[in-house]
């Protein structure tokens, strides 16, 4: 299960990391590298995007120096940085199929179109996105939890009831959407939110090198 | 009050670092057969054309068992496009040079000229499958190589064909047609070796640097046999008793040993 305290932005990384090393290395290696980190630190592969320095360490303890380009491939596989000086250089392009699809299909549904779009540029409480959004309460929670679910939405901040109780406030992990067609085929980009970015631990890793 | 009476019944303790060394016992076992091989070439062969059986099926079963083996580590990623597809790279390298071996046996016993055929065409093709395995690994796992690195890499196939061909410029004093065959085999086996020495140090720092290094050593015998071995052939000196042998024997060993070790460390 991941938390949700968990970067956006990792949430989306994680679905794909697991498929990047049996892609690429074999199953038998990603068994190895699972087997690692819940006997050195007690957590699966997914939990560890959470925690990066800690994969880090096991993928160390395997490949060396070579840890090094494969978390590259990891994030090269899923997404682009764009590093162009005219472009805002949180623009990130989709490169893994089945995130992209999984962004085309949340922007295709209405409602969840609707709650990205309420919480692009500020963090909201549920109830107030569903409010805005006019949807209904059932079926709002539950394409909400789905977003969060998926890593589109992130926690960010928590407002105080009359009643004392603290509730989560939620922000898209996107700032703007852009999907276009090249040469057949259907190239998503993001301007993903700078918090995205800084609460990323497997890109604040990869970028410090 | 509990007593730990066996082994078992004591906790299991999670290393710190994985650990995988190097067996020197292993090293040493294929160093005593090799050896103990040669001593026996010598002493039962003094003519060394009387050992051409003997030492054909020798060089035939070497490269045989690391290619089966080989798939066998490929069976194992079977479908990964970098460790499956290096692997059977590989596997399809130490192949040829299975197939070139049996080719040069059957040229021999058929006493057709050996100098130069198609088992050279299935040497050759070695050195590009074993340079595939090595490009996919370091590709991967190295993406950015630094500019001191690059010149390093292009400077040790320089040098050792550099002395290759000085060596033999100085002792025959022209370019003859054996110097050219040798002179790929030592260009292709200088490349390679560069290229695992580089393997060996991306990969130095984990466990699995030691499958490399023990690559490593394996590619040197080999690269070294095939300088030597070219060395000789260009001035009509090599026989089938001759101790450079020794070091294809041991260099396939150590190759078997690298493939196992991978398997078990990853």
């Amino acid at each position: 299960m991941v938390s949700n305290t968990m970067s956006g932005l990792d949430t989306l990384i994680a679905k794909s990391l697991d498929f990047t090393i049996k892609e690429n290395l074999g199953k038998k290696t990603l068994q190895k590298v699972e087997e690692r980190l819940f006997e050195k630190y007690g957590i699966n592969l997914t939990q560890s995007i959470e925690d990066f320095p800690k994969l880090d360490t096991v993928l160390r303890e395997f490949f060396g120096e070579g840890a090094e380009g494969l978390e590259k491939q990891f994030l090269d596989n899923i997404v682009t940085l764009e590093e162009t000086k005219v472009q805002d250089p949180n623009w990130v392009a989709i490169e893994d199929s089945s995130l992209a699809k999984l962004i085309l299909e949340s922007f295709g549904d209405e409602d969840k179109k609707n709650i990205l779009n309420t919480v692009l540029d500020e963090s909201r409480i549920i109830s107030e996105i569903l409010e805005i959004a006019h949807i209904p309460q059932t079926s709002g929670y539950r394409k909400v939890n789905s977003l969060i679910d998926n890593g589109l939405l992130t926690a960010h901040g928590h407002v105080i009831t009359h009643d004392g109780k603290k509730v989560s406030k939620y922000k898209s992990i996107f700032e703007n959407v852009t999907i276009n067609i090249e040469k057949n085929k259907v190239v998503v980009k993001v301007l993903l939110a700078k918090e995205s970015i800084e609460k990323s631990s497997i890109i604040q890793v990869v970028q410090c090198r | 009050m509990l007593h730990w009476k066996r082994n078992s019944d004591k906790p299991d303790i999670v290393p710190e670092k994985l650990q995988n060394s190097i067996d020197p016992r292993i090293l040493l076992l294929i160093l005593g057969i090799v050896a103990t091989f040669q001593i026996y070439l010598y002493a039962v062969f003094p003519n060394p054309d009387d050992a051409s059986q003997l030492v054909d099926v020798i060089s035939v079963i070497n490269p045989l068992i690391a290619s089966v083996v080989g798939f066998i580590i490929a069976k194992k990623y079977w479908g990964s496009k970098v460790f499956g597809k290096a692997y059977l790279a590989l596997a399809v390298g130490l192949t040829m040079n299975f197939l070139g071996e049996s080719v040069y046996g059957i040229y021999e016993t058929l006493g057709y000229d050996t100098s130069f055929g198609p088992m050279d065409i299935l040497f050759y093709a070695f050195y590009p499958l074993v340079l595939i395995h090595l490009v996919l690994n370091i590709r991967f796992f190295k993406p950015k190589i630094s500019h001191f690195t690059k010149s390093w890499v292009v400077a040790i196939p320089a040098a050792i064909i550099a002395i290759y061909s000085l060596l033999s410029f100085e002792k025959h004093g022209q370019a003859n047609f054996e110097f050219y065959t040798g002179l790929v085999y030592v260009i292709l086996s200088s490349i390679i070796l560069s290229g695992t020495l580089l393997g060996a140090r991306v990969f130095k720092q984990g466990v699995l640097g030691k499958a490399w290094l023990v690559l490593l050593i394996g590619i040197i015998l080999l690269t070294t046999g095939d300088v030597w071995y070219s060395y000789l052939d260009t001035f009509d000196q090599y026989t089938l008793t001759h101790p450079m042998n020794l070091l294809y024997y041991a260099g396939y060993m150590v190759i078997i040993y690298a493939l196992y070790k991978h398997q078990k460390i990853i």
